[in-house]
């Protein structure tokens, strides 16, 4: 009897171990077992959604796909301050979603690394290829080869809460234009000179890269650019000087605090009447509807502004997009949720709830557009894009970092864009 | 916490136990104790192999190339280590790391004997009270961090609350850069204070009663009977918590992820941090691997230096 | 040793230690609080009537039941794991004769200071070309390997050198002669080890197990980094993946943490001695 129990504890040492070993080798995951539902099931990455967003794409749209089609759907949402970060190395250990939501600056750097399937065929045969805005079409595409679909655009300007700037005796009709006339606004709303706010003007600080997107606005107003024809990086020209020598002003002169950040939920400043300009898109009207809907009436959208009085006005749009996964063991059926998205109807739903404009022409119309703050849709003319650089995905962070430190007036503005070109130089291996 | 118990290893090993030689069949003996010894201790062996050494070997060996998961590694030299030196941002990740380290230790262990010093006393409740503060150690450093990112919180937070209210203005304690860094070592030891104040405490309560006795005769006060009978019993207990403790705070990652991201600029970015970044967000594995072997450099030079400046002198 | 023994004295230490206590239990309260505000209520005032729905919402929001399962099948295989592999090599170098046992000590010990945190990116590279694993193919390539899976993020945590080493000296302080009378009666190695010896460390192998647990359920950033969809996460990691998507719904989320640690707490003080006695092992031994 002994003996016998002896060799009971040895065999279950032995069996405790080997079945160890053995769901190590296997690569068992008990999880899918469990999780799996009707067997054909795809996954779903997308950035930024509200609770009512999430609700509306997981129990109105994919559920609707689900009926038509049979597939399960695992969405996984995230934040776009985290939500970047682990997107390359998915990529490359094969863990990427079947279709992925993108931001304008994810899209080269994941499409360089090959990280997409090539959707040309499907494309050429599909109708409702056509109906896309072609400049947001173009911009899925890397190397000749289209990759994504667009879902929205995000045009930014500069925009502003009607019923503060009344107060310090600004009417709708006249908006600032350019940057002097917007740091005057600011100015006279400022408690400093007797106004209502202690930070009138929010430059969009968050756990993502917004200060690095205001950044880079003021630096195309400014006349600037990211790179020279040769590649290499020149913030620090003049243009780019001038372009953070305007940022850094608003925080020396106490009308915009460093320390203030959106933490990615909740109302935006904009929206909670603590600041009273920015430079944003249609997400802050939105924003209000979800969390303030009495303030949605104010918020107001400008012209883009101009460096200079009578200069061009400058802004940029980020064309967020979906895309399918290279790795993807359904490609049909990933095409199917692709094209499903980006259909009329749940495409046009979808940019109203995430705050965007259309990417389809045949959305033109769509009747959340009336109630759109008509200078969103005006901007759209001024709207240029950042450049295609497949590693701007690692640089928008650096730039984003040495904004934060620049509001903190840490240096004079040439030094820390120098060192910024440098470090971006070393990125791209220049 | 963990890295640490060699601080403790200095015992000697103890001779292997040969069995008796004259037992019956002793050659059969040794040949099957040999048999089960290695049927016993091969798969630790094997386990240590693949999740301690083998991962070692290989941040040594990648951290020599430009590897990016998509193609084949690719030699550089010590071109990433040349990279990480010549970066500001790793200095100043470098001097986060062991700020925090310091002054979570420096102010812990001080903290730590004070609060020690105390429940060795009688207390009323004192059992309950230590209790709760002990609490936090069963909670995660993510539930600690979220906990306290609420508290601190500008808007919400009740420390910002009371501020405002004697309409002060708020203290961003997690956006200000200046605070941050503070604000998270205060959080750390919140949470640490009362593993570490267990230990002491059993120290303390094993100070021979007629030491203290001794002291008291000879006319010490409290005070004085604590730093010159207690506290040289206990040292060697101390300086194993300093060291413990410090070590384990070089590894700082999770409170920074969670209440800071690193940021505000680099203000709480630390070593594991970056090599974070380098490896899962820039896809650089070269050079997160070189970065963790400055980061392997790091404790090991800290340790060593630790034990020098804290062993008791009997010990070395 | 106490301190001061007069009247005065002890009023002090117990005001002492009392607002140090309450350093703790405020904000613990604090959070409570939080949790049970209604939606849309300033928190941090007594809410108008106490939401214990959140509770229900923090837990159906969020697939909170589905990450207690993931962490708890994580940590108790780890524990097991852990428990049995250093168990049997603890006693291997403390009993039995190996070859090359000093240098195995001393690579034990050496391994001891390496920071678990040094291996975390290898171990990523590694863990994704698990040969035949999540599409891999012989030469582990191809596809995921064990990456969002639970083995996956279990890796790490399966064996510890310190505790290998923790419970060789545990074996060590025990007699030879047990061992030596029961071979006289004839019994096996693995019996030897596993009915007499093993049963006389229990405590040590409470200890190793409790470290092992705590080691696995709290861990961060492995999971973070291996883990890319929603079903395999952690408690840790759902927790701050829902702070970032969510981080303004404080009451959700102090509903969230408090409902996650109680459990937790509980168990925690029902083997508060064994927690105790693990960290003074390290300090004493």
């Amino acid at each position: 009897m002994p003996e016998q129990k002896s060799r009971m504890t040895r065999r279950t040492v032995l069996g405790a171990g080997m079945a160890g070993a053995a769901g190590l080798a296997l690569g068992i995951r008990p999880g899918r077992a469990l999780a799996a539902g009707s067997g054909k099931t795809l996954s779903l990455i997308v950035f930024g959604p509200t609770q009512q967003a999430l609700e509306w794409l997981k129990n109105t749209a994919l559920a609707e796909f689900t009926k038509q089609t049979g597939y399960e759907i695992e969405v996984r949402p995230s934040n776009w301050g985290s939500g970047f970060q682990k997107l390359l190395t998915a990529v490359a250990s094969g863990t990427l979603a079947d279709v992925t939501m993108l931001g304008q600056v994810m899209t080269p750097a994941l499409m360089s690394r090959g990280a997409f399937l090539p959707i040309d065929d499907r494309l050429a045969k599909w109708d409702d290829t056509k109906k896309f805005y072609p400049a947001m079409l173009k911009d899925g595409t890397y190397d000749g080869k289209s990759y994504a679909l667009p879902i929205y655009a995000d045009v930014r300007t500069s925009v502003y809460r009607s019923d503060i700037l009344q107060k310090a005796g600004v009417g709708p009709d006249a908006l600032p234009k350019n940057w002097d006339d917007f740091k005057a606004v600011a100015r006279k709303l400022s408690t400093k000179n007797g106004g209502p706010l202690e930070t009138p003007f929010f430059s969009n600080q968050d756990n993502s890269v917004g200060l690095m997107q205001t950044f880079s606005m003021m630096l195309y107003q400014a006349g600037g650019s990211y790179f020279d024809e040769s590649g290499k990086a020149q913030l620090s020209n003049d243009a780019g000087v001038r372009a953070l020598d305007y940022l850094v002003s608003f925080y020396k002169e106490g009308l915009a605090n460093p320390n203030v950040v959106y933490q990615g939920t909740g109302p935006r400043p904009l929206v909670l009447g603590t600041s009273a300009m920015t430079y944003n898109s249609v997400t802050v009207q939105q924003n209000a509807v979800e969390y303030k809907p009495d303030v949605e009436k104010y918020i107001l959208a400008g012209p883009p502004l101009a460096a200079d009085p009578g200069g061009k006005p400058s802004t940029i749009a980020w064309i967020n997009k979906f895309a399918i996964s290279a790795r993807t063991k359904d490609p049909d059926g990933a095409w199917a949720l692709l094209s499903y998205l980006t259909s009329r109807d749940i495409s046009g739903k979808f940019a109203e709830i995430w705050g965007g404009l259309p990417a389809r022409t045949d959305l033109s119309g769509a009747a959340y557009l009336k109630k759109v703050s008509p200078g969103f849709v005006e901007a759209t003319q001024y709207a240029g894009a950042l450049p295609t650089s497949p590693n701007l995905l690692q640089i928008q962070q650096q730039v984003n970092i040495a904004m934060q430190s620049a509001t903190r007036q840490s240096g004079p503005s040439k030094q820390i864009l120098q060192e910024l070109d440098k470090k971006i130089d070393q990125i791209n291996g220049k | 916490m963990g890295s640490d118990a060699a601080a403790s290893a200095g015992s000697s090993f103890n001779t292997p136990r040969a069995s008796h030689p004259d037992l019956p069949g002793g050659i059969d003996i040794l040949r099957t104790q040999r048999l089960a010894g290695a049927a016993l201790i091969s798969p630790a062996v094997l386990a240590i192999i693949i999740v301690s050494i083998l991962p070692l070997l290989l941040a040594f060996g990648f951290s020599l190339t430009d590897f990016n998961l998509l193609s084949s590694p690719r030699w550089v030299g010590l071109r990433n280590y040349a990279i990480i030196v010549n970066d500001p941002v790793f200095w100043e990740s470098i001097r986060n790391t062991l700020g925090f380290a310091v002054s979570q230790v420096g102010i812990g262990i001080v903290v730590v004997l004070m609060v020690a010093a105390l429940f060795n006393g009688y207390l009323f409740g004192g059992p309950l009270m230590r209790t709760i503060i002990y609490l936090p150690q069963a909670a995660s450093y993510v539930v600690v961090a979220l906990i306290w990112t609420m508290l601190l919180d500008p808007a919400v937070g009740p420390i910002n609350r009371a501020i405002t209210a004697t309409s002060a203005n708020p203290i961003y304690f997690l956006s200000d850069p200046d605070w941050a860094m503070p604000s998270i070592v205060v959080v750390s030891l919140w949470r640490n204070l009362g593993y570490f104040m267990i230990i002491v405490l059993a120290a303390l309560k094993s100070v021979p009663a007629e030491l203290l006795e001794a002291a008291k005769i000879d006319g010490a006060g409290p005070v004085r009977r604590f730093f010159s009978v207690s506290l040289p019993t206990i040292k060697g207990v101390v300086s194993f918590v300093a060291i413990t403790w410090f070590l384990g705070a070089l590894q700082m990652f999770t409170q920074s992820y969670v209440m800071t991201t690193g940021g505000p600029v680099n203000a709480t970015r630390t070593i594991v941090y970056l090599m974070y970044d380098d490896a899962f967000t820039n896809l650089e594995i070269g050079k997160a691997c070189a970065m963790a072997i400055m980061l392997f450099l790091l404790v090991v030079v800290m340790s060593f230096l630790l034990r020098l400046v804290l062993r008791p002198r009997e010990d070395r | 040793m106490a301190l001061g023994q007069g009247k005065a004295s002890v009023a002090v230490w117990h005001a002492a230690a009392l607002l140090l206590t309450a350093l703790y239990l405020v904000p613990i309260a604090y959070v409570v609080l939080v949790a049970i505000t209604p939606d849309g209520e300033i928190t941090g005032i007594w809410p108008s009537h106490p939401e214990l729905d959140n509770f229900v919402k923090a837990f159906t929001s969020t697939n909170f039941v589905r990450f207690f399962f993931n962490s708890a099948v994580v940590a108790v295989s780890c524990t097991v794991l852990q428990v049995v592999l250093s168990c049997a090599a603890g006693y291997a170098l403390a009993m039995l004769p190996v070859r090359g046992k000093n240098l195995m000590l001393l690579l034990l010990i050496a391994l001891l200071v390496v920071p678990p945190e040094v291996a975390i990116v290898p171990l990523f590279v590694m863990v994704n070309h698990v040969p035949l694993a999540g599409g891999n193919d012989l030469f582990g390539s191809g596809g995921q390997g064990l990456l969002d899976t639970l083995p996956g993020i279990m890796v790490p945590h399966i064996v510890s050198a310190l505790a290998i080493f923790l419970m060789r000296q545990f074996y060590a302080a025990l007699p030879a002669e047990l061992g030596d009378a029961a071979r006289v009666d004839g019994a096996g190695e693995f019996r030897i080890f596993a009915l007499i010896y093993t049963p006389l460390v229990k405590p040590a192998v409470a200890i190793v197990a409790v470290f092992a647990f705590q080691a696995a359920w709290n861990d961060f950033i492995w999971p973070l980094v291996v883990i890319h969809s929603n079903d395999m996460r952690t408690l840790q990691l759902g927790l701050t993946v829902f702070f970032q998507e969510n981080s303004t719904q404080w009451n959700l989320l102090m509903a969230a943490v408090l409902g996650i640690s109680i459990p937790i707490v509980i168990l925690f003080l029902l083997i508060q001695k064994l927690f105790r006695e693990g960290a003074l092992m390290g300090a004493l031994k």
